[in-house]
């Protein structure tokens, strides 16, 4: 069997997989594999849980056989999968936290995360990073693909309406909202917040 | 029903969702996109933090996928080559199939009369699990380990898929995936 190389087209390479083809499978993995855990990753925040999408997601592409259109570009297929699987977690894991979980460790922690930090608290970027994660995590699931799929994986919106299955303007509206929303809960914690003077001086909203 | 019109800040915020930064967008758009955030501080600042997010996002720490269920996957995919033959003898002749039904009716008619179809369920069980041993003691990776592997078996015997949730709590008590 001939080696699978870089030049070959992801179908190629599907069609090639599903014959048994372990190259073929080794290039796949290697092209999406990681883009793949980044994505489940920032959606469900647990790497043990990640690591376990990320093999569903690559089992689903190998029984995929019949199911898979190879018209459709094989990310957009990935990440479609990976998103619902993402959602499948984070409802399993609410309905786990509301029959688990005392209401008072709940507020406590979403009182915990809207703190402002104290005043003359240096911010670096590191800690903003750490801080963007956590703010991601409180976003609604919809918005928060949306975003990352934009802005974390480069999708243009047609792409990311086919992985999510809605229409361009929800796409758009819900990658406006993310990031508003997530401005506006960053912006105590931005460290550059200082240098961002409002051009005509006024107050900042 | 009348629309409400967008206000200069929502298109502005549209534009920019659908726009990559500077690329994107047509040069009518950009400027009006610059005009607006010249003269509009709320904007401009919420501008500049979805830049930051954005730019914070490509920062973020993404774990490694993980070698194990890399192999896992692989030994999967090694085994539909082969697959190949075992679909060989999806076309066997007819006799084939036949020579094996026969040899299952004579087994199970065994069985049945077999000497030990009066012992009771619990003597079987205690015949092949020694109960005395004490359980194995697994560690996480260990699990995970068995889990995947129990669900490609399971996939491979086309049962419904199995709880990961639920193993893992057998498996490893009071510990969360």
């Amino acid at each position: 069997m001939r080696d699978a190389t870089q030049e070959d087209g992801d179908e190629t390479l599907v069609s090639r997989l599903w014959s048994g083809d372990t190259a073929a499978f080794d290039e796949l993995y290697r092209r999406y594999s990681r883009r793949l855990l980044a994505y489940v990753h920032r959606m469900v925040r647990d790497e043990p849980v990640s690591q376990d999408l990320l093999q569903e997601v690559f089992l689903r592409l190998l029984e995929g056989e019949g199911r898979y259109d190879p018209q459709r570009p094989l990310a957009r297929w990935l990440f479609a999968v990976a998103h619902n699987l993402s959602c499948s977690e984070l409802r399993r894991r609410q309905v786990r936290r509301q029959s688990e979980e005392s209401a008072t460790v709940e507020a406590r922690h979403v009182a915990q995360a809207l703190q402002p930090p104290p005043p003359g608290d240096g911010l670096d970027n590191e800690r903003f990073g750490r801080r963007l994660a956590e703010e991601l995590s409180h976003l609604d699931p919809d918005r928060r693909s949306a975003f990352l799929l934009r802005h974390g994986e480069g999708f243009s919106i047609a792409a990311i309406s086919d992985v999510l299955g809605c229409p361009p303007g929800t796409v758009k509206s819900r990658i406006f909202y993310a990031a508003r929303e997530l401005g506006e809960r960053l912006r105590p914690y931005d460290p550059a917040a200082g240098d961002q003077a409002a051009p005509d001086g006024g107050p900042a909203r | 029903m009348t629309q409400t019109p967008f206000t200069p800040c929502e298109t502005v915020h549209a534009l920019l969702a659908s726009a990559d930064d500077d690329l994107g967008l047509t040069s009518h758009e950009r400027r009006l996109v610059d005009d607006h955030l010249a003269g509009c501080s709320a904007c401009h600042q919420d501008e500049a933090l979805r830049r930051r997010a954005v730019k914070g996002l490509a920062a973020l720490s993404t774990p490694t996928p993980d070698p194990v269920r890399r192999d896992v996957l692989r030994r999967a995919v090694a085994s539909r080559s082969q697959r190949g033959s075992l679909s060989g003898w999806l076309t066997a002749p007819i006799p084939a199939y036949g020579a094996v039904a026969a040899a299952l009716v004579v087994f199970a008619l065994a069985g049945a009369l077999g000497e030990n179809r009066d012992i009771p369920v619990d003597a079987k069980l205690a015949a092949v699990a020694d109960t005395s041993l004490p359980a194995p003691v697994l560690t996480r990776a260990d699990s995970y380990n068995v889990l995947a592997n129990i669900r490609l078996l399971d996939r491979s015997l086309n049962a419904v898929p199995l709880l990961t949730d639920t193993l893992h709590r057998a498996a490893l008590p009071g510990t969360e995936l």
